[in-house]
């Protein structure tokens, strides 16, 4: 028997032609790559970032979306930026929530507000970002999302308990996500990367320290 | 380590008042410790303190009033808590902020307050309480299990800083357990639920203790470690 020539259909694939996806932390790294990539497929990206940049408008101009700056840490903040996206290019389809904050610093000495601001902008924003996002992925019929947490969330890091407790955190938070919207057709899925060549680890001074403590 | 052992038997327990953290306090209890119970009411302990793990500074003044009328603290065993489930959209902001503020925040709260004391003796032992949910998540239960696992990476990253200073932390993850904090009408209490664990009940709040006790007296080989206390829940 000839293989069929349309390929084995194993599952059904998200058609991004036309998907809007929103992508945090998209000015640089990560984001910025991811954004790419989704637009490559067709997705309308909607690229944001904590502040409006040529770095952010030069992304969101390859996407084919806009760029949509806020500071996903602020819950109004991130309301009203789902709102604008959905008003200006439709419901959200695909979520990727990368956008991250790191300041390494010992347990007993690190400022507790800073502190805090890792947990805000890591964990509790995609929060925020998952329940602004939902009401359209309900609407329609379907969803992706994406969490970016970090190998420091799977194994910690001497001097990064807020970094990798929001990164762990993320993975609990995107298992459970998991099991409670599958049956809505909406998956979530969490990657978790090691140390990666992006212009944040580049400029991190702590990262050849924390190396070292290993 | 028993506590009979050596002279440095003080514990701080958070949660002291009800379900683990009173068995944990009356299996230390019965090994000779001294504790300290930090709860929202009072506890049955050699010093019951009433404070909120999620204010910074009266849980400081909870583990200095420890140290000054107990002596200092070896052993902090972190379990204050609460339990709810909510579907992600009915989970507000003030559901959520409050679920990090006592579970993460408390802990840190209680870790930040007694590890300066015990770095500085080269000793001490902490025990943080995660839950089996952050290790294999369940629906309606975004914010819990979001907390608990974020004091699993704290633990861990905790565990590799300051163990080479003395300090040995690692955290228990208990499955369903039968405490208060599981109501009457609970989906975790129905026997339906109960068929799917592998060993088909709830844990007694005194197999966390156990598990609890063994982290701080005997398992002095472990390191940023998550024991999980089940019924098999997760495997």
């Amino acid at each position: 028997m000839s293989p069929d020539p349309e390929g084995i259909r194993i599952g059904e694939a998200l058609p991004l032609e036309g998907t809007v996806a929103l992508v945090t932390g998209a000015a640089q790294g990560i984001g910025k790559a991811t954004a790419l990539r989704l637009a490559a497929d067709g997705a309308i990206v909607a690229a944001n970032d904590r502040e409006p940049s040529e770095a952010l408008e030069e992304v969101a101009a390859g996407c084919g979306g806009f760029a949509a700056a806020a500071d996903v840490s602020d819950p109004d903040a991130v309301a009203q930026m789902v709102a604008l996206i959905g008003e200006s290019l439709g419901p959200v389809g695909v979520l990727v929530s990368n956008a991250a904050y790191m300041s390494m610093g010992s347990f007993t000495e690190q400022d507790e507000a800073d502190w805090w601001r890792q947990v805000d902008t890591n964990l509790s924003a995609t929060f925020y970002l998952v329940r602004e996002v939902l009401p359209g992925m309900r609407r329609l019929g379907r969803g992706r999302i994406v969490f970016v947490s970090s190998e420091w969330g799977v194994v910690g890091w001497p001097n990064a308990t807020a970094y990798a407790a929001s990164k762990a955190g993320l993975i609990s938070l995107g298992k459970t996500l998991g099991r409670e919207l599958a049956p809505e057709n909406i998956i979530t899925s969490i990657v978790a990367p090691g140390v990666t060549d992006t212009p944040s680890s580049r400029s991190t001074p702590a990262t050849p320290e924390c190396r070292s403590k290993r | 380590m028993a506590a009979e052992d050596n002279d440095a038997s003080i514990a701080l327990v958070t949660g002291a008042a009800s379900g683990i953290g009173a068995a944990v306090v009356a299996r230390l209890t019965g090994r000779g410790w001294k504790v300290a119970g930090v709860d929202l009411r009072g506890s049955e302990t050699d010093l019951p303190l009433v404070a909120d793990v999620a204010d910074r500074g009266a849980v400081r003044e909870a583990a200095d009033r420890a140290a000054r009328q107990l002596g200092p603290v070896s052993l902090l065993v972190s379990v204050a808590g609460h339990y709810e489930m909510f579907p992600v959209s009915e989970i507000g902001t003030e559901r959520w902020q409050r679920m990090l503020s006592v579970h993460l925040g408390g802990t840190r709260n209680a870790c930040a307050a007694v590890l300066p004391a015990m770095l500085e003796a080269g000793r001490g032992t902490i025990i943080t309480t995660s839950s089996e949910l952050a290790l294999g998540g369940g629906a309606e239960d975004a914010h819990y299990a979001a907390a608990k696992g974020a004091i699993i990476g704290f633990t861990k990253s905790l565990a590799a800083e300051v163990a080479d200073r003395g300090v040995r932390v690692n955290s228990v993850a208990p499955g369903p357990t039968d405490t208060p904090l599981l109501a009457p009408d609970s989906p975790w209490r129905d026997p339906a639920f109960l068929q799917t664990l592998p060993l088909g009940r709830l844990v007694s709040p005194e197999e966390v203790a156990e598990t609890v006790l063994f982290l701080a007296e005997e398992g002095s080989y472990f390191c940023g470690q998550v024991l999980s206390p089940n019924a098999g829940a997760v495997i």
